[in-house]
């Protein structure tokens, strides 16, 4: 296989290829409302570091980017029971726009059930505006042992400046996993306030939207 | 709409890829329940306990992952799936099958369970893959055992009186009344009872009023005579090799437990009890004479009938021997008890009326024990009787052991080695370890019987 053995001691190297019917982030959509397959690769070392690289195809209207990639790494340590806490930083890259790059640090913690995390980006989407984007995730078994539910709620926090197209917005995620062996299914609805988030960078929001994603992980 | 058809066209692809996918992955990657351990491995070694060894692999903590599938938990993030993936490589390095896997946050480590199908041992295994650095440790899989008692033992021996006073342990080393045919003339016999199985060969109803049923004085004799002992639930009977003939010729009254009656003889505590008549008890005599029983319980007593002297007298002829219950309610003991060739029989402690022996001259009652006795009890159950009925129950199953050993024996020789004194005494608490030891020889209990002597005494 990979490099499992080059690696020192109880280092791990993971990664996913997903299909999904529209690249939803934080409610909006990156793919114009159409299917894209994305890919990610990530290591874990042995120290609680973590590094990662994600990549996705993206269509935004009225901007030439046609794809993203996320560069991220971090520090992941357990605290007590299942709980633990993360905190990092990661750069996000637009190939065909170089203008919407921008940077993000985030700190988060994890549960068995819940998760959550605060990002900070000082230049969202290339604009001169800082803005905080809170979230909180939750997940529960429905049936052993391959059924889950998925609840997922976040807040972007948009300082109101005049070049700014978007308003401080709300987005909630709610829906179905079902896991397989390596294989993972996600139906979920996604829900954002239409009138805050009218021509964000471009595509149209729908305020309720239906996606669905198969994932392979290796 | 266009997203609703992409999504149902993507959901109906994948539901037609995955489960054959889900077959065809040869261990399931999500905890699952854990397989038993050690009673049956995966690779079909027996004992596979001893060739388990369990893999940990680190687990780093869930941490920001930007694609579709984060959602927080351990179960089906990509992580696990790479875990898998190691574990799987290890087990290929050395010839091991990966049988199980659970994720361990309290430790941060995903611990696998790995067999070796070629049978090599655990510990050997573990010093191998320690060596490994794609684990993080490794160790043998280990046995772990309850402290309870000893789990053959019957539980309830321990209360057993006869247990204690009799040696039965040691006296079942010895003889346990291997087939040796005890005809249990009462009620009801549980005979699918679990400390009953097996044991009766004979199963026969001769109350013409009701079917046979299972009933609590018969059923709490069986148990006495001949409960199987060793199984680990119950009691164990003075006889447990014994063969048992249920012949019901008595019923239970008003449906109360009839164990409570204090099993006084033909139910005389107001319609709680046992009843049974001349004719219902001459045909099971009848039958167990001709079915070649070769003891006869008796707890029942009433007054004298011509039939039933008749048929007992028949079987004393054929070397039955009849074991009866003293009804000390009555003058003369009760009949049959009252008859000169059966062994009458009463509880250890039971109070005794003064006159009783008067009444009973010649007679030599034999004591045995009666009082809160554990016992078998219909509906599966167990619970403690008292009365004349039990020590006469445990007598049977004492004239059982030694018919195993002198299966030709007469009633004579019976009550010689039964006596343990010849002073005339009319009553005589049974020393089974000393009996058993005029028999063979031999005393087969710890006891130190200086009186087990070999010569026989004449009973007056």
């Amino acid at each position: 296989m990979l490099c499992a053995v080059c690696l020192p001691a109880a280092a791990q190297t993971s990664g996913s290829v997903s299909l999904v019917s529209n690249y939803l982030f934080r409610g909006i959509s990156l793919s114009d409302g159409n299917p894209v397959a994305q890919a990610s690769v990530e290591y874990d070392g042995t120290q609680d570091w973590y590094a990662g690289l994600f990549a996705s195809p993206v269509s935004i209207e009225h901007d030439p980017a046609h794809a993203q990639a996320i560069v991220y790494g971090g520090y992941a340590h357990p605290l007590w029971g299942a709980w633990s806490w993360d905190a990092g930083a990661g750069a996000t890259r637009f190939a065909g726009d170089a203008a919407d790059n921008y940077a993000e640090i985030f700190a988060g913690f994890s549960g068995e059930h819940l998760s959550g995390r605060v990002s900070y980006s000082p230049n969202y989407y290339g604009l001169d505006v800082r803005t905080v984007y809170t979230e909180l995730n939750a997940n529960y078994t429905l049936l052993e042992p391959h059924w889950r539910v998925l609840a997922h709620l976040g807040y972007l926090h948009v300082p109101p400046l005049w070049y700014a197209t978007t308003a401080s917005r709300y987005d909630s995620r709610v829906g179905l996993a079902a896991n397989f062996g390596n294989w993972d299914v996600q139906l979920t609805w996604v829900a954002v306030e239409r009138s805050r988030a009218t021509s964000y960078y471009g595509n149209d929001p729908n305020p309720r939207s239906g996606v669905m994603s198969v994932s392979y992980s290796f | 709409m266009k997203n609703l058809a992409i999504s149902a066209a993507l959901l109906a692809c994948s539901l037609y890829v995955l489960p054959a996918r889900a077959a065809d992955s040869a261990t399931p990657p999500a905890p699952a329940a854990p397989v038993v351990p050690g009673v049956s491995g995966v690779s079909g070694v027996r004992n596979a306990a001893e060739h388990q060894v369990l893999v940990m692999l680190h687990m780093p903590a869930p941490h920001f992952r930007p694609d579709a599938n984060y959602g927080g938990r351990y179960g089906g993030d990509s992580g696990h799936a790479a875990r898998r993936a190691i574990a799987e490589e290890l087990a290929q390095t050395y010839g091991l099958i990966v049988v199980n896997d659970w994720p361990m946050p309290a430790l941060g480590i995903d611990c696998y369970v790995m067999e070796d199908p070629a049978g090599d041992s655990a510990i050997h295994l573990a010093e191998l893959l320690s060596r490994d650095p794609r684990a993080e440790w490794v160790q043998p899989m280990s046995q772990f055992h309850g402290l309870g008692n000893d789990g053959a033992a019957d539980p309830l021996a321990a209360v057993q009186p006869a247990a204690r006073l009799w040696h039965l342990d040691e006296l079942h080393r010895v003889t346990t009344g291997r087939n040796v045919r005890v005809a249990v003339v009462d009620s009801g016999v549980e005979d699918d009872h679990p400390d009953l199985r097996g044991q009766v060969s004979v199963r026969e109803n001769f109350v013409d009023t009701s079917p046979y049923a299972a009933e609590a004085h018969g059923t709490a004799v069986a148990g006495i005579i001949a409960a199987v002992a060793g199984n680990g639930i119950g009691i164990e009977g003075v006889a447990p090799g014994a063969r048992l003939m249920a012949l019901r010729a008595c019923w239970q009254e008003t449906g109360k437990d009839g164990g409570k009656d204090g099993g006084k003889p033909g139910g005389k505590d107001g319609g709680q009890g046992t009843s049974c008549n001349s004719f219902t008890l001459g045909k099971a005599l009848n039958f167990a004479i001709l079915h070649d029983a070769q003891v006869i319980n008796l707890s029942l007593g009433g007054p004298p009938d011509r039939l039933l002297q008749r048929l007992l007298e028949a079987a004393q002829l054929r070397g039955i021997k009849v074991v009866a219950a003293v009804d000390p309610q009555r003058a003369d003991g009760g009949f049959p008890a009252s008859l000169p060739g059966v062994l009458a029989v009463r509880g250890l402690d039971a109070g005794m009326d003064a006159g009783l022996e008067a009444n009973m001259p010649g007679r030599v009652v034999l004591l045995a024990p009666g009082r809160d006795i554990p016992t078998t009890a219909p509906g599966a159950r167990w619970g403690f009787v008292s009365g004349s009925s039990y020590a006469a129950a445990h007598v049977s199953g004492m004239v059982a052991l030694m018919t195993e050993l002198q299966p030709r024996a007469s009633l004579r020789q019976l009550r010689e080695d039964l006596s343990s004194n010849g002073n005339g005494a009319s009553t005589m608490a049974i020393d089974a370890c000393a009996t058993i030891g005029r028999i063979t020889g031999n005393c087969p209990c710890s006891c130190a019987t200086a009186n087990a002597s070999k010569q026989p005494i004449r009973l007056p």
